[in-house]
């Protein structure tokens, strides 16, 4: 949390300061935040952002929000599969989707457009994912899952009694859910949507691999052009100016989100006691349900995934066509660089070993004393541990690479090793992990460590005997979550890598801006490949009820 | 004298933050409860009856005043001691059981034998273990997971785990509230009978009068943090020292009146002669109290009394007898009469007063 602190502090200082930083040029001044907002670059650079988010937001909550009011109210059978289907889409990295979507869909070398520009003889490809509309488009496919988890939830706790009561009260079906139930749900929709907005304006991933080679720039994606230029001396001032904007935008947005999130927990059901939502019997609707979710699930996540693995296979960029299939070949696989290779799944297993129990420590601390002492700090402690979520991933990380090169080099050279992407990651995700912990805490009746105290149990034979086996789901899949967010996380290693520290993502990255699409593409694939068994488990323990 | 008094509670104070400002739920209590004493306390919801108990449990630190359990000082917070739950000679029911759902039967109640301060060797566990639950006749299901028994079971397995280790003394937190009314009169003779046989001294919270006369050997009838009367059961019924402990014990008709002589006062029901425990000035304004079924009724005839005279407006049948309401001129009250009376609604009739079983307050 204080490194956290020094991070934005750094920031918000760098962004005062012109000329270049760490030499005695440097000096304080408003120039940056002049320069900011006078620069019209900056103002589409805003424009884009903006259109980006609200795309991203528009089309996760419209594929998200009805299918899980379809899994949690209706009797579509099976369940577990469309949860099983939610669950893989939450997993697969975006990046991946992102790369799919290019070789789907870009103007140029898009199949779909190679294919139209044949048949109706074309100069240039008539769909277009390189604006920020079109990539807001893919960036809402891949957070669909998303806002399908935030929103089952809201379905799933509402009280029946609520419905039943309009029922019998002589509401029709449409009458009740228009009346009762959407209203009901409104407050968590809304908190949903503003929490995917958030993610929608910070976002790294997708915007960079679509946009960044035709020059089509949100905010984040420009923080890392004007601190990582091709050519030239990097430029920390503006970016940052911009940075501190955001984090004051996306801080207003969570108390706002917040505030959406505790009315929506009022008409929640406290006790989960015997009670079981009424279902709506689905009959002839099934088909038309299913096709639904199956299309989402296709264009979504299938087919890019699978153009991915197809160009994993291929020399060079060719749209699936039976020709194609003859010059398969392994060539992608053999002349990789091994050893650069090995080098990125070594330090991407070191990291998944060591930062998701490093989590679980913090965040079961944090949130024990959130949830069950009453001292004074818990609030500072609640809003500390939630704040990483209101800082975009690029801003820490540009702040974190910043405060390790130039403020702390000298006593602490961490710069470059494995332990700063460490510290990073674990301040990122603590959020995550005391969000799960606190809500099934919460859902720990205290009486439950009361009844150990009055047997004679000392607090840390409590906590040993009673809390955290009742916590072990929990704990688990927190623990495998956070291994999972590790292995796909790019943003932060794009920043913060160097030779030592690489990590497998981050090479993808580098194949991918370095012109070598297919090389990306076979890295991809390995990724996937490690990924299934993961998956699999994560799968199981995020199903695993709890007491 | 002092020997065989197990709790004291001395001047006890407990102050809580909310949003309307300090609430003193407790306030300068005192309570002794003697060896294998079976002590209620009776109160309406908010009245420090729980917060007491959990204050002699250590879950909650008193802001003021001392409690000792068995001779120990647990908390006295002018000496600054404070002993926390684990190491108070204690057991505890629960209103929510709170049996931990993780572990099966046996292993809740082993859990306090294992692992709590007050241990026991390794081949003991099981026959104490086993010793309870038979007590609590849940033996044979030891194997069971806690979560597959009904609500009575659950219950039942939270008194085995707080009698297990043979506390000194038993807490109990509405343990029958969320049980439904058949198993709970069902409960309520058991609960009686366990502590009777594993011969424990039981302090009881509960806001149900019923429970409290059928239950306590002593009943402590609580509001606004303070003991308005502590008393056996049929002292708490037939003299209730205050308006608050006659409304909230029992059934009873109130009937505002003043005095109106050296022995009458004049109400409702016309100017009567009542017993006078203290005296009283003459213009005082008094609330009469009296049971429904210290009154009675007969219907009108030509006989010429002064008895008040009213018109039945209600009649509720409940079996062994019948509650009446009857109109008078300016007031309702409510009778009790045996279920084979023959007097309708809408009936005409007098009431019977007698001088007796009369409150004034």
């Amino acid at each position: 949390m204080v490194i956290l602190i020094a991070i934005v502090v750094v920031f918000v200082y760098i962004s005062f300061q012109t000329g270049v930083i760490g030499t005695d040029d440097a000096e304080f001044s408003y120039d940056n935040y002049k320069d900011l907002f006078g620069d019209e670059f900056v103002f589409e650079v805003l424009e884009n952002t903006l259109i980006f988010a609200i795309v991203t937001t528009i089309v996760s909550l419209f594929v998200g929000l009805p299918i899980a009011w379809i899994t949690e109210r209706t009797t579509i059978r099976p369940k577990a599969l469309i949860y099983a289907m939610m669950t893989i889409g939450l997993l697969v990295p975006p990046v991946f989707v992102g790369m799919g979507w290019t070789f789907i869909a870009h103007e140029r070398i898009g199949f779909i457009n190679k294919m139209l520009m044949a048949v109706f003889d074309l100069n240039s490809g008539p769909i277009n994912i390189e604006n920020p509309a079109g990539m807001g488009l893919i960036e809402g496919l891949t957070l669909a899952p998303l806002a399908f988890v935030l929103s089952v939830q809201v379905f799933r706790t509402m009280n029946p009694a609520l419905e039943e009561a309009a029922q019998t009260s002589g509401l029709t079906f449409k009458r009740t859910l228009m009346r009762v139930t959407l209203p009901l749900a409104r407050p968590a929709i809304l908190a949903a949507l503003i929490y995917i907005f958030v993610i929608g304006l910070a976002t790294f991933d997708i915007p960079a691999v679509i946009g960044l080679s035709s020059n089509i720039y949100v905010f984040s994606t420009y923080v890392y052009s004007e601190a990582f230029p091709p050519d030239g001396l990097p430029e920390y001032g503006i970016p940052a100016a911009l940075g501190t904007a955001m984090i004051l935008v996306a801080l207003l947005l969570t108390v706002w989100y917040v505030q959406m999130l505790r009315t929506s927990e009022k008409y929640q059901v406290v006790t989960g006691k015997g009670y079981k939502a009424t279902q709506i019997y689905i009959g002839k609707w099934a088909p038309a349900c299913w096709s639904f979710i199956c299309i989402y699930f296709f264009i979504g996540l299938l087919l890019p995934i699978l153009l991915v693995c197809f160009m994993a296979f291929l020399p060079y960029i060719t749209p699936p066509s039976l020709e194609a299939l003859k010059i398969f070949s392994l060539v992608n696989f053999e002349q990789m660089n091994w050893e650069y290779v090995g080098r990125g799944i070594k330090n991407t297993v070191l990291l998944m070993l060591i930062v998701p129990p490093v989590i679980l420590l913090v965040a079961f601390c944090v949130s024990w004393l959130v949830v069950r002492t009453k001292t004074k700090a818990r609030y500072a402690l609640e809003f500390g541990a939630f704040l990483p979520h209101t800082v975009p991933k690029v801003v820490m990380s540009l702040g974190a690479l910043l405060l390790s090169l130039y403020i702390v080099n000298d006593y602490l050279p961490i710069y470059g090793t494995i332990t700063l992407l460490i510290v990073v990651y674990v301040i990122c995700w603590i959020p995550f992990g005391t969000r799960a912990l606190n809500s099934s805490m919460i859902q720990i009746h205290k009486e439950l460590e009361e009844a150990a105290y009055t047997s004679g149990l000392t607090m840390v034979r409590a906590i040993r005997k009673i809390m955290l086996p009742l916590l072990r789901p929990t704990m688990l899949s927190v623990w495998i979550w956070t291994g999972l967010l590790v292995y796909r996380e790019m943003t932060i290693a794009v920043f913060l890598i160097s030779q030592d520290n690489v990590t497998l993502p981050a090479i993808v990255w580098g194949r991918w801006t370095m012109g070598s699409p297919n090389v990306a593409a076979a890295i991809t694939v390995l990724m996937m490949l490690a990924l299934l068994p993961l998956m699999v488990l994560g799968w199981r323990f995020a199903r695993k009820s709890r007491f | 004298m002092a020997d065989n008094i197990i709790v004291s509670i001395k001047g006890l104070d407990k102050f809580f933050d909310s949003d309307r400002g300090l609430v003193r739920a407790v306030q300068n209590l005192h309570l002794d409860i003697k060896e294998n004493d079976f002590i209620v306390l009776l109160g309406p919801s908010g009245c420090g009856k729980t917060t007491t108990l959990r204050c002699v449990a250590g879950l909650e630190r008193p802001n003021g005043g001392s409690i000792e359990i068995a001779g120990t000082l647990v908390d006295s917070v002018d000496k600054g001691e404070f002993v926390p739950p684990e190491r108070r000679d204690i057991g505890m029911v629960f209103q929510s059981y709170a049996v931990w759902p993780h572990l099966n039967v046996y292993q809740n109640v082993a859990l306090p034998l294992t692992d709590g301060s007050r241990r026991v060797p390794k081949d003991q566990v099981t026959d104490r273990v086993m010793e309870s639950l038979r007590l609590v006749q849940l033996d044979g299901l030891d194997s069971r997971p806690v979560t597959d028994l009904s609500g009575g079971q659950q219950q039942r397995v939270a008194l085995a785990r707080a009698i297990v280790t043979k506390p000194q003394v038993l807490l109990m937190d509405e343990p029958l509230s969320n049980l439904d009314a058949r198993l709970r009169e069902e409960m309520r003779i058991e609960l009686k009978k366990i502590a009777t046989t594993a011969g424990v001294t039981t302090l009881y919270v509960t806001h149900d009068q019923g429970e409290a006369l059928s239950l306590g050997d002593q009943i402590c009838v609580m509001n606004e943090g303070k003991i308005l009367q502590n008393g056996t059961p049929e002292e708490v019924y037939s003299k209730p020292p205050s308006l608050f402990v006659a409304e909230f014990v029992g059934e009873m008709n109130f009937i505002k009146g003043s005095v109106s002589g050296v022995d009458t006062i004049r109400s409702p029901l016309g100017e009567r002669k009542f017993h006078f425990d203290r005296s009283y000035t003459v213009g005082e304004n008094v609330t009469l109290a009296i049971r429904p079924q210290h009154l009675a009724l007969e219907p009108l005839s030509d006989k010429v009394s002064d008895n008040p005279k009213g018109v039945i407006s209600t009649k509720t049948y409940l079996g062994d007898s019948v509650l009446f309401e009857v109109q008078l001129s300016e007031i309702k009250v409510v009778i009790r009469a045996s279920g084979d009376t023959l007097i309708n609604e809408g009936q005409e009739v007098e009431i019977i007063l007698s001088d007796k079983n009369w409150h004034i307050f």
